[in-house]
């Protein structure tokens, strides 16, 4: 029994460490918990194995069941002996004496050190689970917990023993204060930043000194002149210092995130989009608008233009899209169906939108402007431009509107006329259809279907037998030839190319007898040829000149007495020198580097150059402030050489060479020849020898 | 082999002394002196039997008596190669004991890099035999300009060898920034260009480093000084108001230049400009007008326009240096000068980049059409040259003057659209091309590549002057010697005692120059001394090998056998002795 229990407990551990060491493996779970597990593994390994349950009885069965020696005697023996007949304990007699003789069964004992076994290697292979070192935890950590910009180790001075940073965004950017026990912070834009500063002993006075100009003090929380508080809503970024009494320490970063103005990009439909006869007149808008805090709201600006010329005609409209903005989330897919009928738009009208976002510190967006046109068919129908401008090719947009025409008088007739006229008429259409497209193939110089078997009858001539070039003319098409080659553009040869699929699918449909279906392609090719046809054209508009009335009498005379010489007598000034002291400044930390004593003049252009580097630091604190200190602890210790750290000149250095651009070029003197009269002797000599 | 040397020396006095004392403390003292003879020499005998004894002996010259001078660099294995070949008679001397190498030798082979001109001076008329190293990994040649104007370009080429079998990166860095880098694959031997404009003005030390990933192998110095620009006087002539000369004004003097500007707006009426100058008459050009001018740029037609005077004026002028800028117009081919240059037109041609001389990068195109061009003449330098090398701008020299003919007319269009950079380099590089020459009459070389400290350093300066007593460097005169051909030239050495800038201070001007330490540039320093080691070899073969017929020497061991009879003998006459006085 006590076996039993032991090797469950045995098992159960195993199983606890095997299991807890795999979690804490992969989930980084204490290892505390392997306890818990065991006595819950022991507890369900003693459900399973009911080893309490089992009576003595059982135990005499199963040895009867095991060992024939017994003769299914064994429970004899739990009987009392003198209680027994007589027979039965002969026996019980017999039964013991065979008991004594059956070895100790040795399944119990396997069992046992099969247990230990898996004790032994669960115990090693959680052992070595925790030992093998993982990448996996060791990246995620890293992502996790490190900051992403290298943290610059700030030096407190000795006097102060806490620090607290409180920082409150905004309201509107719904985000939580936050406090941080280091002087370097970053903020969002109008955040309020609350210090609470600890000193070991009373100081008289505290301030705090902002970008090395304004001066704020702290204003003491207790008697003892130990806590100190200051508060400040941040509008800049910068720096700043903390001065006591008379320690100054070094500069802390105040760095700005600045809100950004919300983003909208608009997926469908396209800038430019022309909804054309025949296609629904709807227009699904698909935007997504996003913000680095919140959107308060958005809506659609429409302004629809109707008629043309003089008798234009706009009418605004809001359109706001479904959902209220009521969460204010950073992110909004936005979607809206616009029925441009119910806008009420006709053909020829056009719809120009854009997409307003406000964030939540009410910062305005728009978006480009969108715009929507319907085409016009009527407009394709009328003559105008065909009466008053240079007729091109009247002929074949006639044809094309014949077409049109026809093919609604068509359908219009279906319900009339017989199935078998219908058809024949729709075929007709489809060969006058293909005769046009034939003809307008001309001027992409595609082949003429229809030529090919006269040639045949004039090549086949006795008189020209052997004729070489008769053959080679009627089999060769000549694209290089001045008299056949097209002089259209390559883009009118491209919209030609476009019309002549829209042709072609028009008489597809034709010929198969949907009219209805072929109208809106011919309609398309109707409106490219259009366009075809306008660009041709160059409008000039009227204008009216004015000149001045010219004066006779003054003019011709030569008199130039009255005319004045101008002059002009100018000193510009070098606006360079902010750049040049950098560039010196270069040079003298170089020499720093190797010799470590400057001129009091070299110190002052270092002087000059750290208020530049402030400026800088004022603006970027993070990225130029180490620098400016190190720049600092340079002109601090540039008399005593030995303290100058090579590191210190190299931070300055890198942010002093990033500060400016390099130089323009400038031409420059030549240098003479240092050899007296000798080459300007040979130059003359030279002259001489090749006069011109 | 030392202390068996002094085993056999200890044992032999000791035996000696034991002999000798014996010998004394005998009671017959018959032939005293005769018994310590001959046990001294009999100990001698025996000792040196154990010792070799070196004797110097004449050779005859076919003999083959050679020594190996170790120098830096040299290959463990290979020294090691020839010396199992040669045999163990080969002396093997290490660098710093050169001065005591035997003259007498048939053959020095010098193992590893080789020896500086001034070292194998010392070795005097030895045969050499020079066994190279193979090439270390890393910068082979390098050469950059030391010292460069604000503005100008620092390019750093070579060649690099790779040896590894890593790709290597060069990157040069300055000012703690990265400012150009390049890859060099494995296994393979690269040219290599490393170029950025410097920002500093002043000296500074660049540095070249060579990486596999993050372990740096190499950091070697590059000191660059940048010399500010020496702005220039210019005066501009135009016949008519227009742009190009406008914006040609306001550039240069905003740039600090000092510019005079004479504008015709009517006949004998003018527009003066003073721009960082004095005013001076300007209505009429003379000679001493001109003197104070680089540069003097005007159109042709306004050329044509002067009186054979002014025309005299400038000639002469011109001769003396001045530069002279002609923009082209067609109205006066025939001016002065304007006629050296034949144009001709070529219409129809589309503006395209322009290319120069001296700028790495084509310029934009100019808007509009350009069809006037420049025929190609002997004595001419063409200057910017469009992409189907038709000559825009050329050049030509008039006695010490050069004159810059230019037929583009339009480059205020490259300001006018906001190309500063480009407009900045075409003026640049014609003015440049154009300046006067003046500044100090001052030239200073360091001969071999790169000075480096503890090492000669020959200078060689020129100088008009014709007594030049002497220049300093970091306050130590150094002596100059007078060119006896050529006056203007003086030469002198000296052994710069530390590494770093160091001024050459000459009376009117100082001249830094950068003394590099010992480590500095190694693998170049190497191939230095390789190539003067060959070149002294070179030189040696040429004058003829009748020099190296001197009689040899060697030292060889003399025969142990000889130490043996000695011995013998000595101990037969001490036998002898013992018996005859016993008797």
């Amino acid at each position: 029994m006590a076996a039993s229990l032991l090797l469950s407990f045995l098992l159960s551990i195993s199983f606890a460490y095997v299991v807890t060491s795999g979690l804490h493996k992969f989930f980084g779970i204490s290892l505390w918990w392997t306890i818990p597990v065991s006595f819950v593994a022991f507890i369900v390994l003693l459900f399973l194995d009911r080893s309490w349950k089992i009576t003595e009885r059982e135990v005499a069965r199963s040895l009867n069941s095991k060992y024939p020696v017994l003769e299914e005697s064994a429970e004899l023996l739990l009987q009392p002996f003198p209680d027994l007949p007589f027979l039965q304990q002969l026996q019980a007699t017999k039964t013991e004496q065979a008991l004594q003789a059956i070895p100790t069964p040795v399944c119990a004992c396997s069992k046992f050190s099969f247990r230990v076994l898996i004790f032994g290697v669960a115990l090693m292979f959680g052992i070595g689970l925790t030992l093998v070192p993982d990448e996996s935890i060791k990246k995620n950590t890293s992502q996790s917990y490190l900051p992403a910009k290298p943290v610059r180790i700030e030096k407190l001075p000795a006097a102060i023993s806490a620090v607290t940073v409180r920082i409150f965004p905004p309201a509107y950017t719904a985000r939580p204060s936050r406090s941080q026990d280091q002087m370097n912070f970053s903020a969002e834009e109008g955040a309020t930043v609350q210090w609470q500063i600890k000193t070991s002993s009373a100081i008289k006075n505290i301030f705090f000194i902002f970008n090395d100009s304004k001066t704020v003090a702290l204003t003491p929380l207790n008697k003892e002149h130990t806590l100190w508080s200051a508060g400040k809503v941040l509008d800049a970024p910068g720096f700043y210092q903390l001065k006591m009494d008379t320690v100054i320490s070094e500069l802390y970063t105040m760095e700005m995130v600045k809100d950004q103005l919300p983003t909208i990009s608009i997926q469908t439909p396209k800038p430019n989009t022309l909804i054309d006869f025949g296609q629904p007149k709807k227009l699904v808008l698909n935007a997504l608008v996003t913000d680095d805090y919140g959107i308060k709201n958005a809506a659609v600006f429409a302004t629809i233009s109707t008629g043309r010329g003089e008798g234009v005609k706009f009418a605004q409209q809001q359109i706001n899209f479904e959902g209220a903005f009521g969460s204010q989330l950073s992110k909004y897919q936005l979607r809206k169906m616009i029925d441009l009928a119910a806008l009420g738009m006709q053909p020829g009208d056009e719809l120009y939108f854009y997409v307003k976002a406000i964030d939540s510190k009410l910062q305005e967006k728009r978006s480009d402007i969108y715009i929507v046109s319907i085409a016009d068919t009527a407009q394709l129908m009328s003559m105008e431009g065909l009466l008053n401008g240079i007729p091109i090719k009247p002929e074949y947009f006639r044809s094309q509107r014949q077409i049109i025409i026809e093919s609604e008088q068509l359908i219009k007739d279906k319900n009339k006329i017989g199935k078998e006229v219908f058809r024949n008429r729709s075929n007709n259409l489809g060969i006058d259809q293909k005769l046009l497209r034939l003809r307008y193939g001309k001027f992409l110089g595609e082949e003429n279907e229809s030529n090919e078997d006269q040639e045949v009858g004039t090549i086949a001539d006795g008189k020209d037998f052997g004729n070489a070039e008769k053959i080679l003319d009627a089999y060769t098409d000549k694209h290089d030839d001045a008299e056949t080659v097209d002089f259209f553009e390559i883009s009118t040869k491209n919209q030609l190319k476009a019309t002549l699929t829209e042709m072609w699918n028009a008489e597809l449909k034709l010929r198969v007898f949907k009219p209805e279906e072929a109208l809106p392609y011919e309609y398309k090719a109707l409106r490219l040829l259009k366009d075809l046809q306008q660009k041709s054209r160059a409008y000039v508009a009227k204008t009216s000149i004015a000149t001045t009335p010219l004066k006779p009498e003054k003019r011709l005379t030569a008199e130039l007495d009255k005319i004045i010489q101008p002059f002009r007598q100018i000193t510009i000034q070098q606006n360079n020198q902010k750049e040049e002291a950098i560039r010196t400044a270069l040079s003298i930390l170089e020499q720093l580097k190797k010799h470590g004593d400057i001129s009091v003049q070299s110190a002052s252009v270092l002087q000059k150059v750290s208020q530049q580097l402030a400026n800088k630091a004022v603006a970027s604190p993070a990225e130029y402030l180490p620098a400016l200190q190190a720049l600092k602890k340079i002109l601090g210790t540039v008399q005593f050489q030995p303290l100058l750290s090579m590191e210190n000149i190299s931070v300055v250095e890198k942010a002093l060479h990033k500060m400016i651009d390099p130089p323009a070029i400038l031409p420059s003197a030549n240098k003479r020849a240092a050899n007296g009269n000798l080459s300007k002797e040979y130059f003359k000599t030279l002259d001489k020898l090749n006069p011109e | 082999m030392i202390p068996w040397n002094y085993i056999v020396i200890g044992l032999s006095l000791l035996l000696l002394i034991s002999l000798c004392t014996a010998e004394i403390k005998r009671v017959n003292k018959a032939r005293l002196a005769g018994r310590l003879l001959a046990s001294a020499l009999a100990v001698a005998g025996l000792a040196f039997m154990a010792l070799p004894v070196l004797i110097r002996k004449n050779i005859p010259q076919e003999n083959n008596s050679r020594a190996i001078l170790l120098t830096e660099g040299y290959s463990k294995d290979s020294v090691e190669n020839f010396l199992k070949n040669t045999g163990e008679k080969t002396l093997v001397y290490p660098l710093d004991s050169i001065a005591s190498i035997d003259t007498n030798i048939t053959a020095l082979h010098i193992f590893g890099n080789g020896l500086a001109a001034d070292q194998l001076n010392l070795l005097k008329e030895i045969p050499l035999v020079f066994h190279p190293s193979k090439m270390q990994n890393g910068v082979v040649a390098v050469h950059w300009k030391q010292t460069l104007l604000a503005g100008e370009k620092l390019r750093v080429q070579g060649f690099f060898s790779n040896t590894l079998a890593v790709p290597l990166k060069i990157s040069l860095i300055g000012f703690n920034t990265t400012l150009d880098s390049m890859i060099i694959p494995a296994k393979q031997s690269n040219a290599f260009e490393l170029g950025s404009t410097p920002k500093h003005t002043g000296r500074a030390v660049f540095s070249l480093l060579m990486m596999n990933n993050n372990d740096t192998l190499t950091n070697e110095p590059i000191p660059i000084n940048i010399k500010p620009v020496d702005t220039l006087n210019i005066l501009v002539l135009s016949a008519s108001p227009d742009f190009e000369h406008k914006f040609l004004k306001n550039w240069l003097s905003q740039k600090g230049y000092s510019v005079a500007g004479r504008t015709r707006i009517s006949k004998e009426k003018f527009e003066k400009t003073f721009l960082n100058i004095a005013s001076v008459p300007l209505e009429r050009i003379t000679g001493s007008l001109l003197n104070r001018f680089d540069i003097l740029v005007s159109d042709a037609s306004e050329l044509a326009a002067l009186s054979k005077s002014e025309e005299a004026a400038i000639h002469a002028q011109v001769q003396e240096g001045m530069g002279l800028l002609i923009n082209a117009d067609s109205v006066a081919p025939s001016a002065v000068y304007a006629a050296r240059f034949t144009q001709y037109s070529s219409p129809g041609k589309q503006s395209s980049l322009l290319f120069a001389r001296d700028l790495s990068n084509p310029l934009a195109a100019l808007p509009g059409e350009q069809n006037i061009y420049i025929r190609n003449k002997p004595g001419e330098q063409p200057l910017i040259l469009n992409a189907y090398s038709n000559i825009l701008v050329s050049s030509s020299m008039e006695s010490l003057g050069t004159i810059v003919f230019s037929t583009i007319n339009n480059t205020y269009s490259w300001m006018l659209s906001g190309n500063n950079g480009d407009y900045s380099r075409f003026w640049s590089s014609l003015l440049q091309k154009a300046a006067k020459r003046s500044g100090p009459h001052f030239n200073m070389l360091v001969n071999g590549s790169l000075p480096t400290m503890n090492a000669q350093v020959d200078l060689n300066c020129e100088h008009a002057a014709i007594d030049l007593a002497g220049i300093k460097v970091d306050g130590s005169p150094v002596s100059l010697q007078q060119n006896p051909q050529l006056p203007f030239q003086w030469q002198g050495t000296f052994w710069p005692p530390g590494p770093g800038w160091q001024i050459v201070d000459f009376a009117e001007v100082q001249f830094p120059l950068y003394v590099f330490a010992k480590d500095d540039w190694k693998n170049i320093a190497a191939i230095d001394k390789t190539r003067q080691t060959y070149q002294y070899i070179h030189r040696k073969n040429n004058q003829g090998k009748k020099d190296f017929q001197v009689q040899k020497y060697t030292r060889t061991a003399l025969p142990r056998y000889y130490f043996l009879l000695i011995f013998i003998t000595c101990c037969c006459f001490l036998w002898v002795e013992k018996k005859l006085s016993a008797s």
